[in-house]
């Protein structure tokens, strides 16, 4: 009880101050809003509808440029780490495209793409790539040689082999990196309909932000933080059914 | 032995030689306008054209210049914190359900209302690196007091040091590791926030000279900043795990998440 209270005492000064700033000063007009107002425009935006039809744009877009790259790197991490031949002529040439930040992307995105769905999914794409790449990479080639070379005694084949030991044994690291690779999905999105962009949470931010419409803004703030947190509640609530721990570990 | 890695080298250079070869090959059969895919060579031109611009070394100097001054004082805020946050039950229950909440509203979803409360002023973008590099740092570098050894704490206690010294001759010490690996997350994660403040609100700087580009229909110009964007990246994350691995050889970083 006293733990909860503690941890209540902090926001509610933040509130407060927030709140006596926002509504007694008249430089703040336009700038700063109240608590208040915030809450109306969430409630505004829910009732009009328009923030139901916002994050569902958005969580379109970061669903499908994450499902697009689970698909992509998950396999090709796997096969990196277990195939030498592969890993020497790849990873040179994806260790120079890692560090080129996704947000770079951006400009040549919309060129390619237009601004429809497709730069939006293609950011996305990138950036939940190399997330989920890197971690099923690790995953797979930090698999006990001793196990392998066990294995090799009972089957010759690499195809059972890769089945029955090296995929169940990378799966961890493909659902770490599927999870870290959501929460860059969701950011991804984010910044990607920020330019170039006419729907979505990040172009209604942007947008309220250039008519000077501060309560609007942090009303879809708070939407980006809280659907962020249900994307990582929700993707761990599946790992955790019954059904998920006996299939994916 | 030494031939292997002769192999091994020039197979890591046949990817390069694939990509080159399927960049100008697309080029030759789709003969694509240059705005949509610029040839390897037009890229290389315009790098060496950024190279010789005085504008683009200011502007590349601009963004360096935000990092810097947000990843600085990121660490003066978040290192503290984290100490704090490790060592006091206090400020650990007044503090952490609100860091962890806001842990959620990412850096990217702060730049319209930075843009609306700074305008196109400097403090904004700062702002914009300070929260994107604070978090990291202040989890990390409370994770790395939490990890130390309890013996070590226990024995310098013993020969009598007090709580000042222990946390600057032992926890430090001890959690250093993982707070240099904070750092180096941190860095990045201002780099890559910059880029996005750059390209959305801004009238200089690397990302705003891309968009700039791209904008313009420069995509050459374009491309060859995305090499130069990239190169910066690489060096800022090279330069942090070579401190780490001279540095701590002792310790192991495990960080999967990058």
């Amino acid at each position: 009880m006293q733990r909860f209270s503690l941890g209540l005492l902090f926001p509610i000064v933040v509130v407060a101050a927030w709140w006596f700033v926002g509504a007694s000063s008249p430089a703040a007009h336009g700038v700063i809003s109240t608590p208040a107002e915030v809450v109306i425009a969430f409630v505004r935006s829910a009732a009009s509808g328009m923030l139901w039809l916002d994050v569902g744009v958005s969580l379109l877009r970061a669903l499908g440029g994450w499902a697009a790259a689970l698909v992509l790197a998950a396999p090709l991490g796997i096969a990196m780490a277990r195939i030498p031949t592969l890993r020497r002529v790849i990873g040179p040439v994806l260790n120079v495209l890692r560090p080129i930040s996704p947000v770079a992307w951006i400009p040549v995105a919309i060129l390619w793409f237009g601004i429809g769905y497709g730069s939006k999914i293609f950011i996305v794409g990138i950036i939940s790539f190399f997330v989920i790449l890197v971690n099923a990479f690790h995953a797979a080639s930090s698999i006990d040689p001793l196990l392998l070379k066990a294995v090799t005694t009972f089957t010759s084949s690499r195809l059972r082999t890769a089945l029955h030991v090296v995929l169940p044994a990378s799966l961890r690291g493909v659902i770490n990196g599927a999870q870290f690779g959501l929460a860059s999905a969701w950011g991804g999105v984010i910044i990607a309909e920020y330019t170039g962009a006419n729907s979505g949470v990040g172009y209604r931010m942007l947008n309220a932000a250039n008519l000077f419409l501060p309560a609007q803004v942090m009303a879809n703030m708070v939407t980006v933080a809280i659907i962020g947190y249900l994307l990582n509640a929700v993707f761990k609530g599946l790992i955790n059914t019954r059904v998920g721990r006996k299939y994916l570990g | 032995m030494r031939s292997s890695r002769i192999v091994q080298h020039f197979t890591g250079f046949t990817g390069f030689v694939v990509l080159f070869v399927v960049w100008e090959a697309a080029i030759a059969v789709f003969r694509p306008a240059p705005v949509v895919l610029p040839s390897p060579w037009h890229t290389f031109e315009a790098l060496l054209w950024i190279a010789h611009s005085d504008k683009a070394w200011a502007d590349v100097g601009i963004s360096l210049f935000r990092v810097a001054a947000g990843f600085a004082v990121a660490i003066v805020t978040g290192v503290p914190v984290g100490i704090a946050l490790a060592r006091s039950a206090f400020f650990r229950h007044v503090l952490a359900p609100t860091l962890e909440g806001f842990r959620f509203v990412i850096p990217f979803a702060w730049i319209p209302i930075a843009s609306l409360w700074f305008g196109l002023h400097e403090s904004g973008k700062v702002f914009i690196t300070w929260y994107a590099a604070f978090f990291v740092i202040a989890f990390q570098t409370e994770a790395g007091l939490r990890q130390v050894d309890e013996r070590l704490v226990k024995a310098a206690k013993t020969l009598g040091a007090g709580s000042r010294e222990l946390l600057r001759k032992v926890y430090v010490p001890a959690a250093a590791p993982m707070i240099v690996t904070g750092l180096r997350l941190g860095l990045s994660f201002a780099w890559i926030s910059i880029l996005a403040a750059e390209l959305v609100n801004a009238k200089a700087g690397i990302g705003y000279f891309t968009m700039n580009a791209a904008d313009f229909f420069r995509s050459d110009q374009a491309f060859a900043a995305m090499g130069v964007i990239g190169a910066i990246g690489f060096l800022m994350d090279r330069a942090f795990r070579v401190l780490e691995r001279r540095k701590f050889a002792w310790h192991r970083t495990t960080d999967a998440i990058q």
